[in-house]
C-alpha cells in the first residue's frame, strides 16, 4: 500500500479517536468533580468548626455581645466553601486525552482484542505484509463500531460519595448557633453584670472568668457541686499540714479529715511521715473511709502477712547471715547484699500489691527447694537431657524412643547443618545439646578365678665348651702406619704402667699381660 | 526443508490462517479420541509443537502424559522415540555413540549409532530421574537442534520436539532440572486430575473391548509449514512492549518489578521468555481468528510460559508464594 493515499481505515480510526476523546474528556471532568465532592464535603466542616471555636473563644474572653459574623453568614460560608473548592479544582485541572489512550479505551469497550490499536500501528508502517493487511482489513468493522461508540454505557468507577460531613456540619452550626443564643440569654438574664457596667464587655471579662474559677464569693448553688477537694495540690497541702506543727493554720476541711481518720484510717497512714504515704491516704475531704476501701486496704497490708513475712525474713537472715552466700543454691542467686541493710523493714512498711504477693509465693517455693537441697546443690532446672545417641529403636521394656530413628547421632537440628543450611542461606544456630566433656565413663570390674596355664616342661642340660676346631681365623694385615701406631700405643701404656714395679704387681701385671697376650717380645720391632 | 512462506496479500494470509486452524483442529480431534479431557494441556502441547518449542509436562502418575505424547506422534505421523530416564543412564544412551563394526573387506570401522534422541518427537519420560550429566545431553539438541558426538555433528530433522514429563510428588532420588534446561522449554504444563464426567468417559473407553485406532492426519512437512505460518504473524509495537514489560516484571530490581517480585523472586525470566511469549501468543492469535498478536494472547499464555522461568527465593517459599502468584501479579 502506498503511503501517499490515506487508507480509509485511517479516517475511521481518527473518527474513533475523536469520538472517544470527547467522551473521555467529559468523563474525566465528571469523575474529577465526583472525586472532589467528598473532599469538598470534608472541607465544608472547617467552617462550622471554626465558627464554634471562634465563638467559644469570644465567649471565654468575654466578647459575648455580638458575633463577628452572624449565624446566617456562617451558614452561607459553609455552603459556598465546598462549591468553591470543586470549582477551583476543576478549573485548575487540564483534560487532554492521548490518542493511543482513546484507541485503547475504544478497543476495550468494543472487546475487539486490540484490533484498532494494531491496525493503527500497522497503518503507520512503511512495509505491510499479507498478515498486516489482513489485520487492517479485520479492523474495519470494529472501527465503524467505534465511531458510534457510546462510552457512557461503561461502568463508571463510583468513588462512593461521603455524605456524613453534611449532617455533621449542620449539627456543628446548630451547636454554634445555640451557643450564641445561650450566651445572649445568659448575658441578658444576669442582673449583676448588667448593673455593674450596664452591659459593658469589660465587666463581662471580669465577671465570667471569676465565676468559672470561683475565686470570688462562692455562689450557694455551686457549693454542693464542688468536688470534695480532689486536687492533688490540696491533698499534698493537707499532708504537709498533718506533718507540720500544731500551731500552723489548718483548713477546716483538713481538720475534719484528721478528726475522722481515727476511725477508719490505718495506723500507718497516720504514723507515716512519708509524703507518698500521705498521698496514698484516704480522701482528704474528711469523709469516713468506706468499708470497701478498708477491706481493700486490709487486703493489701494484712498484719498476719506482715508478721509471717517478718518471721521469714528473720529466718532467712539467720540461715544466710551475709551476702557471701549469694549464688549458692539457686541460679537466681540471693537478693541480699553483702552488707547488712534494713531493706526488709522498708519492704515491710511498704504496701505490697498483688504482684508482690505473687513474688512472695515464688520466693517461698524457692526457699523450700533450697532447704530441701541443703543449699549447696546447683539449680537443676535448666539442665536438659543430652542428645539421644541411642542406636536402638526403643528404650526397652517395649517403650518407644521418640527421638531414636535407628540411625543414631544427633537430632534433626544438628543434621540440618551443612550444605542444606548453606543453600537456604539462613543461619541456623548450633543447638547441640550435649555434654562438653567426652561423656560418662563406666568402669566395670569382673571377678575371674585364676586358672593354671599348661605348658611343655623344658629339660635342663649342660652346655659344654665347643670341642671341634673353629677353623682358620682371619687375621687382618696391619698396614705399616697402623702397625706403628699400635706399637706406640702399647709402649706408652707400658711407660705409664711399668711391668716390674713390685713383685706382686709385676706378677699380676705379667699375668695380666700374658693373659692379654701382650709381650715385649711379641711386639714387632719398629 | 521447505522454502520460507511468503504471504504478500491478505488473501494468502487468510488462507494460511485457515489452513493452520484446519490442521490444528484435525490433530486436536484425533487426539481427543484417546485423550479425555485435559483440553488446556492438549492445546498447550500442540501450541508448543506449532511454535517449534519443547514442552515439560508435570503431573502425578496416571494422568495420561505419556499417552498424550505418543498419541500426537501417531496422529502427526512423526518418528517417535521414548526415553525412560533412569539414574544410571548416560549421555551416550540418548545421543548415540560410535561403535566398532566390520566392513565388507573384513576390516573394522567406527560407525555412529544414533540414539533415541534422533527423532521428530522425543518423549523424555520422567526426565528428572536422570543425572544432570545425562540431562545436559539434551541442551544442545533442544536449542541448536543438533547432536555433537566426538567430531561428528548431526543435524536433527525438523520438526524436532522434546516433550518431557516429570512427577512432582516422587522427589526421592530425582535430580531437579537445572535452570538452563528449564529455560529451553517453551511451556511447562501442569496436568491436573480429570473432571467427573471425564472419569466416566475414561472408564467407558478403557475398560471395554473397544479398540481405538489413531490415524495420521498430518505429517512432518505440514507441521514445518504451519510453523512458518506462525512465525509470519506480525506483532504490534504495543504488544512487544507488553511482552517485554511482563518479562522484566519478573526480574527483581527492574523498574517493572512489583513489590512481591522484589521480595520473593530470586531469578526472573530470561530473554527466551519474551521469545516464548510472543511465539505462543502468535499461535493463540491464529487460533482466535486474528492476524496479529494481542495483549490478551500474552496474558493467556503467560502462566505456561513463565512459571518455570521464575525462581522463588527462600522467603517466598516459606511464605507459600508460587510462581503462578508471581505471574498473576506481573500480568495484572
Amino acid at each position: 500500500m502506498s503511503q501517499g493515499t490515506a487508507h480509509p481505515l485511517s479516517e475511521a480510526i481518527e473518527g474513533v479517536v475523536r469520538n472517544a476523546s470527547n467522551q473521555i474528556e467529559a468523563f474525566d471532568k465528571s469523575r474529577l468533580v465526583r472525586n472532589q465532592i467528598p473532599v469538598a464535603l470534608q472541607v465544608m466542616l472547617a467552617v462550622p468548626i471554626f465558627a464554634v471555636l471562634a465563638q467559644a473563644m469570644r465567649w471565654y474572653l468575654g466578647f459575648a455581645s455580638s458575633p463577628i459574623i452572624p449565624w446566617s453568614g456562617w451558614a452561607i460560608l459553609t455552603l459556598l466553601l465546598p462549591v468553591g473548592w470543586v470549582a477551583a479544582r476543576a478549573l485548575s485541572s487540564q483534560f487532554h486525552v492521548d490518542r493511543l489512550r482513546a484507541i485503547r479505551i475504544a478497543d476495550r469497550q468494543l472487546s475487539s482484542s486490540d484490533r484498532l490499536e494494531t491496525a493503527d500501528d500497522f497503518l503507520h508502517q512503511s512495509e505491510q505484509d499479507g498478515f498486516m493487511k489482513a489485520a487492517i482489513e479485520d479492523a474495519e468493522k470494529w472501527a465503524a463500531k467505534g465511531q458510534a461508540l457510546d462510552l457512557t454505557d461503561s461502568p463508571e468507577q463510583n468513588s462512593g460519595l461521603i455524605w456524613w460531613p453534611v449532617p455533621v456540619a449542620v449539627l456543628i452550626l446548630l451547636v454554634s448557633f445555640g451557643l450564641m443564643q445561650l450566651e445572649r440569654s445568659f448575658a441578658a438574664g444576669s442582673p449583676d453584670l448588667s448593673d455593674g457596667s450596664g452591659g459593658d464587655s469589660t465587666a463581662a471579662i471580669e465577671a465570667t472568668p471569676a465565676q468559672k474559677r470561683g475565686k470570688t464569693e462562692p455562689e450557694p448553688k455551686e457549693e454542693p457541686e464542688q468536688p470534695p477537694a480532689t486536687k492533688p495540690d490540696d491533698r499534698s497541702d493537707k499532708a504537709v499540714n498533718r506533718q507540720g506543727s500544731a500551731g500552723s493554720s489548718i483548713p477546716d476541711t483538713a481538720e475534719e479529715s484528721s478528726g475522722k481518720l481515727s476511725e477508719g484510717e490505718t495506723r500507718e497512714s497516720q504514723q507515716s511521715a512519708n509524703p507518698s504515704n500521705a498521698k496514698g491516704s484516704p480522701s482528704a475531704s474528711g469523709q469516713p473511709s468506706k468499708a470497701g476501701d478498708e477491706k481493700k486496704r486490709k487486703k493489701k497490708t494484712p498484719k498476719k502477712t506482715e508478721s509471717k513475712e517478718r518471721e521469714k525474713k528473720e529466718r532467712k537472715q539467720e540461715e544466710k547471715p551475709s551476702g557471701a552466700t549469694a549464688g549458692q543454691g539457686s541460679s537466681k542467686g540471693s537478693d541480699n547484699n553483702a552488707a547488712p541493710s534494713d531493706w526488709a523493714s522498708t519492704s515491710q512498711s511498704a504496701t505490697p500489691d498483688d504482684e508482690d504477693l505473687d513474688e512472695e509465693d515464688e520466693v517461698d517455693d524457692e526457699e523450700e527447694e533450697q532447704e530441701s537441697r541443703g543449699g549447696v546443690q546447683p539449680n537443676m532446672r535448666d539442665r536438659r537431657t543430652p542428645v539421644n545417641r541411642d542406636l536402638q529403636i526403643g528404650f526397652g521394656n517395649n517403650r518407644p524412643n521418640p527421638d531414636a530413628n535407628g540411625r543414631g547421632g544427633p537430632g534433626g537440628q544438628k543434621k540440618s547443618r551443612g550444605v542444606a543450611s548453606l543453600v537456604l542461606g539462613v543461619p541456623i544456630p548450633d543447638r547441640v545439646n550435649g555434654q562438653p566433656n567426652k561423656g560418662r565413663i563406666r568402669i566395670t570390674q569382673q571377678r575371674i578365678t585364676p586358672e593354671t596355664e599348661i605348658s611343655d616342661p623344658t629339660t635342663v642340660s649342660e652346655r659344654p665348651a665347643k670341642e671341634n676346631a673353629v677353623g682358620q681365623l682371619h687375621h687382618p694385615e696391619f698396614t705399616p702406619w697402623l702397625h706403628d701406631y699400635v706399637r706406640r700405643f702399647f709402649l706408652q701404656q707400658r711407660a705409664k704402667y711399668p711391668l716390674n714395679r713390685n713383685t706382686d704387681s709385676s706378677e699380676s701385671s705379667a699375668s695380666s699381660d700374658a693373659s692379654a697376650g701382650i709381650n715385649e717380645s711379641t711386639l714387632p720391632a719398629s | 526443508m521447505s522454502s520460507t512462506l511468503t504471504v504478500e496479500n491478505s488473501d494468502q494470509a487468510r488462507e494460511a490462517a485457515e489452513e493452520f486452524k484446519k490442521v490444528h483442529t484435525a490433530i486436536r480431534t484425533e487426539v481427543a479420541k484417546v485423550m479425555v479431557g485435559q483440553d488446556a494441556v492438549v492445546e498447550g502441547v500442540l501450541a508448543a509443537l506449532f511454535s517449534a518449542g519443547h514442552v515439560l509436562l508435570e503431573g502425578v502418575p496416571g494422568l495420561g502424559k505419556t499417552l498424550l505424547v505418543s498419541s500426537i506422534s501417531k496422529v502427526i505421523d512423526l518418528s517417535f522415540s521414548r526415553i525412560q530416564f533412569t539414574p544410571d543412564m548416560m549421555p551416550a544412551d540418548i545421543r548415540g555413540t560410535n561403535v566398532l563394526s566390520e566392513n565388507e573387506g573384513g576390516g573394522t570401522k567406527l560407525e555412529f549409532q544414533a540414539g533415541p534422541l534422533v527423532a521428530n518427537l522425543v518423549l523424555a519420560d520422567e526426565i528428572n530421574r536422570a543425572t544432570p550429566r545425562t540431562q545436559a545431553a539434551l541442551l544442545e539438541s533442544m536449542q541448536e537442534k543438533q547432536i555433537s558426538v566426538g567430531n561428528r555433528t548431526i543435524k536433527l530433522e525438523e520438526p524436532f520436539c522434546v516433550m518431557a514429563t516429570q512427577n512432582p510428588v516422587e522427589q526421592e532420588g530425582t535430580y531437579p532440572l537445572p535452570e538452563a534446561q528449564l529455560d529451553r522449554f517453551l511451556f511447562k504444563l501442569v496436568v491436573g486430575y480429570p473432571t467427573e464426567e471425564d472419569y466416566r468417559t475414561i472408564l467407558r473407553r478403557t475398560t471395554a473391548n473397544e479398540q481405538i485406532e489413531l490415524k495420521p492426519v498430518s505429517d512432518a512437512a505440514t507441521i514445518v509449514q504451519m510453523r512458518q505460518v506462525v512465525r509470519s504473524v506480525p506483532v504490534p509495537e504495543h504488544v512487544e512492549t507488553a511482552a517485554i514489560q511482563m518479562v522484566m516484571g519478573t526480574q527483581p530490581g527492574t523498574e517493572y518489578a512489583g513489590k512481591l517480585v522484589n521480595e520473593v523472586v530470586a531469578l526472573g525470566a530470561s530473554p527466551r521468555g519474551v521469545q516464548s511469549l510472543i511465539l505462543a501468543g502468535k499461535v493463540r492469535a491464529l487460533l482466535e481468528g486474528r492476524f496479529a498478536v494481542a495483549v490478551e494472547d500474552l496474558k493467556a499464555v503467560a502462566a505456561d510460559v513463565l512459571r518455570h522461568r521464575v525462581l522463588i527465593n527462600f522467603q517466598g517459599m516459606s511464605d507459600g508464594v508460587t510462581t503462578e502468584d508471581i505471574v498473576a501479579e506481573v500480568v495484572k
